[in-house]
């Protein structure tokens, strides 16, 4: 039996059928020869035969496929009976293809952005070294000594290559670009080890790490393509960064990113001379060799390592990590917790066509009785309503492909940046994984959609179907049970969106509503770079002459000095917790080193304990003032003054000596983020200047530029602005991310009450129209309408109010996966949980309202008359 | 009739030469002195199956009266898989007989 006979069965059909007609009429000419009649001959020469058809029934049997056969039948059944009924069909496969359609989208995202490998040669064999705390080893140092980089190439048992990198390079960036980081310094030979070549032109040549010979740069795919129009000829071209000159070399091949999660638009080479100590250490295993016998052969040669500071010595240890992820665990989760979100709109959208199929399959019972009737199997019964199913599935899934692009345009176009640039390049091609998993959600839809209606129609009541009086009976209670079911998984995932959409609405309107914390009004700040060659005392004698020459000047209320200012760049954050607390109940932390009369310039209240004063030098031990809201965190009810933390970039406990006002700063921070401040004579690096001015500040400005320069002929200001400037920009920046993840929830949101209350409104529609003769009985035996409309909404609220109490639980367990996205509200904020359950429950009440008031109009004569 | 002892039949039949359909089922009838009576009809599904073996090969031919008939004649595979069957028949017949009839031995 071969596929050819089953592709020309009637091909044979009709040769067999030829064949047999041959048969008859040579027996006939026999029979006539017998000296039978030609009538008689005839007859005989059938009987003879017997029965042709069978025959040729057995024979086209034999060159058939049953299974495709009866999936063809099906199939051309299922098109013809869903023609039949267009408002059903219309309606299943638009919910579906919205289903499909978003998870798509969603899912194309998360894949170019979390599931896409990092386009390197084995990435996983790729590890980044740091010293990390001995007793606390999350915290890591973030410096290295030059020297170590050659003590670890000397580890040939354990590491193939070792580099250096160092991923922020100071750049003149303009307003508006905080947090982006255009280029990276990368040793010349990194290319190499992660196995890139250029697109075009050469990567660096190992000489290139040697200053005076660093000023080439390879470019980005995306810079080319910007700035040069992706011509050709850019190689030999210039581009200027940090106000050096560099000669573009190489573009790097599309998509490349390093380090991983970042594309910055160029790359320059790695010297040792002018990266100090901040830099990054990547490295690559000796094959076959995994990360944790890795990490246990670095634990035995770390003696041999310098290290950055001999003092740390005894409490820092080498701690190898995988560079596999693009996001930082908090991202990940909350880019993953949308694929979650977008999935229950999925799950939504399946029990609404499960109820829709539930209903239709109800009123299907005389058809279903007949065929079962008339030789169907249960099996065949079930075979046939599961292709209606994926007939409707599959059409969604063709429709959601459509949708899913234009979709995934729409996420592109209001992706935070960061993640927008990882998604750069990505957000038109649906590729293989894309189209494996359309597949994959297609088939589950069918089935879940599917199934429960299906098992439902093949094995309902046979005799009931061909009663007369089905109609009477209305919904079975049966049916009326899986209606309930669905409705309940209705309202429940849609509640759960619902409390996360609503979570984030409350803390987006937190962060943009929050105010400063302090008088923006006049109030400047003037960033200044200092050529990093000027060491410490220099620089802490500059920052201090500038700022009392600057207080002389006339229109200047007040200045002062520091490293770190709110709504700016130049904190770092990390994290801090109590002394004698476990680090579990760490914290984010923003740490900013301020001069003594910064509190006072910027107007942020001391309420407690003293402000920094002479005696916090340099070798005084280490104090912090932290701001109210965490010291009440930290030591509820308690007095913060005295009290020691651990904070994460310095190796020691610091004392708390004052407590300020909360300014406003990250939107990433959690409620009880914590702002500690330093004396600034303990970081006296890098730093702005911050004036509070009266008057016209150009004139101001322009004397300042002036002093700058007579103070030190290399420094430079970078950037000057108002502070109320610097919020705008920053409330613009830092505020996309959440804007992003709240529209997204906002339109899973949408989407989902909107299924889940036109589910109510069918299942209960359908339900008032079967029970017409019921309620026309009720009626005439003088129920009021408010008999009958309770009669209705009751129905309905049994489904919601499970649906409600499963989804409260479920969201408090689920809404925290959103904690990383929420600004000063945690993730069980009572007052939103009930809000939205009350949104939720007048929703239901509404969609419910039509069809209880179809029920109150019933005619009681009418409807008895039908039967 | 057993089971696939109809093909057996047919193979055998086809051994003098060529035949179509009608020749075959009344040779069939005949030589087994009118004992195997079977529906004619039920000659033509095996037929279609051993052809679909490539035991048999069928081409369009006249009959004996000039009537259209397609023919069957047996090929190489369809003699060597005949000398097979009689023998795996013949043992069979021998292994039954022995069983309802050991006294004769």
């Amino acid at each position: 039996m071969g596929w050819s006979r089953f592709f020309r069965r009637r091909f044979w059909d009709d040769e067999r059928a030829r064949e047999i007609q041959s048969y008859i009429e040579i027996e006939t000419d026999e029979n006539i020869a017998r000296g039978m009649s030609p009538e008689e001959a005839r007859c005989a020469a059938h009987k003879k035969f017997g029965n042709g058809t069978y025959v040729r029934e057995e024979i086209y049997r034999m060159n058939t496929i049953r299974f495709i056969e009866s999936l063809w039948q099906d199939l051309r059944y299922a098109f013809r009976s869903l023609c039949r009924n267009p408002g059903f069909a219309a309606t299943a496969i638009v919910t579906l293809a919205l289903g499909i359609g978003a998870n798509t989208a969603v899912f194309s995202v998360v894949d170019a952005i979390i599931f896409r490998p990092l386009p390197y040669r084995n990435p996983g064999q790729l590890v980044s070294i740091q010293w990390v705390a001995r007793n606390s080893p999350q915290f890591p140092y973030f410096l290295h000594s030059l020297e170590e980089i050659e003590d670890w190439r000397a580890q040939k048992q354990i590491f193939a290559a070792v580099e250096p990198y160092s991923s922020m390079h100071d750049v003149n960036s303009p307003k508006g670009k905080v947090g982006l980081f255009p280029t990276v310094s990368i040793s010349t030979a990194i290319p190499e080890m992660l196995g890139v070549r250029p697109r075009l032109g050469r990567s660096f040549l190992p000489e290139e790490g040697q200053p005076g010979r660093d000023q080439v740069a390879l470019i980005s795919d995306g810079y080319w393509a910007r700035e040069f129009g992706s011509d050709p000829a850019v190689l030999g071209k210039t581009v200027t960064l940090d106000n050096r000159v560099y000669t573009v070399v190489g573009v790097m091949p599309r998509g490349f990113e390093f380090p991983p999660g970042l594309r910055p638009d160029a790359w320059v080479p790695w010297t040792k001379e002018s990266n100090g100590s901040m830099f990054f250490i990547l490295a690559r295993l000796r094959p076959g060799l995994g990360i944790d016998q890795a990490q246990r052969e670095t634990a035995l040669v770390s003696d041999r390592i310098h290290c950055f500071d001999q003092e740390l010595r005894e409490k820092a240890i080498p701690a190898l990590s995988s560079i596999g992820r693009r996001l930082d665990p908090q991202a990940r989760t909350a880019l993953l917790a949308m694929l979650g979100a977008v999935g229950f709109v999925f799950l939504i959208a399946c029990a609404n066509v499960a109820n829709l199929m539930l209903s239709r399959g109800a009123t299907r019972q005389r058809e279903i009785a007949i065929r079962a009737a008339i030789g169907a199997s249960q099996g065949r019964l079930l075979r046939h309503f599961l292709t209606e199913s994926l007939v409707l599935s599959v059409a969604g899934g063709v429709a959601a492909l459509f949708l899913a692009s234009w979709m995934t345009h729409l996420i592109f176009a209001i992706l935070p940046m960061g993640l927008q640039h990882l998604f750069m390049g990505y957000e038109s091609a649906l590729n293989g994984r894309v189209f494996v998993f359309v597949g994959i959600i297609t088939v589950l839809a069918c089935l879940l959609s599917g199934l429960t209606p299906a098992f439902r129609a093949a094995r309902g009541n046979r005799i009931l179907g061909l009663t007369e009086t089905s109609r009477l009976t209305g919904t079975t209670r049966a049916l009326r049970r899986f209606h309930i079911a669905f409705q309940s998984l209705q309202v429940g995932l849609a509640l759960v969106l619902l409390i996360g959409a609503g979570l984030m609405a409350n803390s987006f309107a937190r962060l943009i509503l929050t105010k400063s914390g302090f008088d923006t009004k006049n109030l400047w700040l003037v960033e200044i770079s200092l050529p990093s060659r000027d060491k410490a005392p220099q620089a802490f004698s500059f920052y201090d002459q500038l700022k009392a020459l600057v207080k002389t000047f006339p229109g200047v209320q007040s200045a002062t000095i520091s490293r770190g200012t709110p709504a700016a760049r130049g904190y770092a954050s990390f994290r801090l917790f109590p002394e004698g607390a476990s680090d579990a109940e760490a914290v984010t932390g923003l740490e900013f080193f301020v001069a003594q009369d910064y509190f006072a310039t910027l107007g942020i209240p001391i309420v407690g304990g003293r402000n920094f004063g002479l005696e916090d030098g340099p070798s005084s031990p280490p104090v912090a003032i932290i701001d109210s809201r965490c010291a009440a965190s930290f030591w509820p009810g308690q007095s913060a003054i005295g009290r020691r933390l651990h904070s994460g970039s310095s190796s020691s406990l610091v004392t708390v000596v004052g407590i300020a006002a909360p300014v406003k700063t990250g939107a990433f921070a959690q409620p009880n983020n914590c702002q500690l401040y330093k004396p600034f004579s303990r970081a006296p690096f890098y730093a702005s200047l911050v004036i509070r001015m009266a008057g016209n500040p150009a004139p101001v400005l322009a004397q300042v530029r002036a002093t700058v320069a007579a103070l030190n002929p290399k420094a430079e200001i970078t950037d000057t602005a108002t502070f109320d400037e610097l919020y705008a920009a920053w409330d613009a920046h830092i505020a996309n991310t959440p804007r992003f993840y709240l529209i997204l929830m906002l339109i899973f949101a949408g989407v989902a009450l909107a299924t889940a209350a036109v589910g109510i409104y069918g299942v209960l529609s359908y339900s008032v129209a079967q029970r017409t003769p019921e309620i026309g009985v009720r009626m005439a035996l003088g129920a009021t309408t408010r008999d009958i409309r309770w009669l209705v909404v009751h129905a309905v609220l049994v489904p919601v109010c499970a649906g409600i109490i499963a989804g409260v639980i479920a969201s408090l367990w689920l809404t925290k996966l959103l904690r990383s996205l929420l600004y000063q509200i945690t993730p069980h904020d009572p007052l939103t949980i009930v809000a939205v359950v009350a949104f939720l429950l007048f929703a239901s009440l509404a969609a419910a309202y039509l069809p209880s008031r179809r029920a109150t109009r019933i005619d009681p004569m009418t409807a008895l008359r039908v039967e | 009739m057993l089971q696939g002892t109809l093909d057996l039949l047919v193979l055998q039949t086809l051994v003098m030469g060529p035949a179509h359909g009608h020749t075959i089922a009344h040779a069939i009838e005949h030589r087994s002195e009118n004992v195997l009576q079977v529906e004619h009809g039920s000659l033509y599904p095996a037929l279609h199956r051993l052809e679909d073996r490539r035991w048999i090969a069928s081409f369009w031919g006249t009959s004996e009266n000039n009537r259209k008939a397609r023919y069957y004649r047996l090929t190489p595979a369809g003699r060597k898989q005949l000398t097979e069957q009689i023998g795996r028949w013949d043992q069979l017949v021998r292994a039954i007989s022995r069983i309802i009839r050991p006294a004769t031995e």
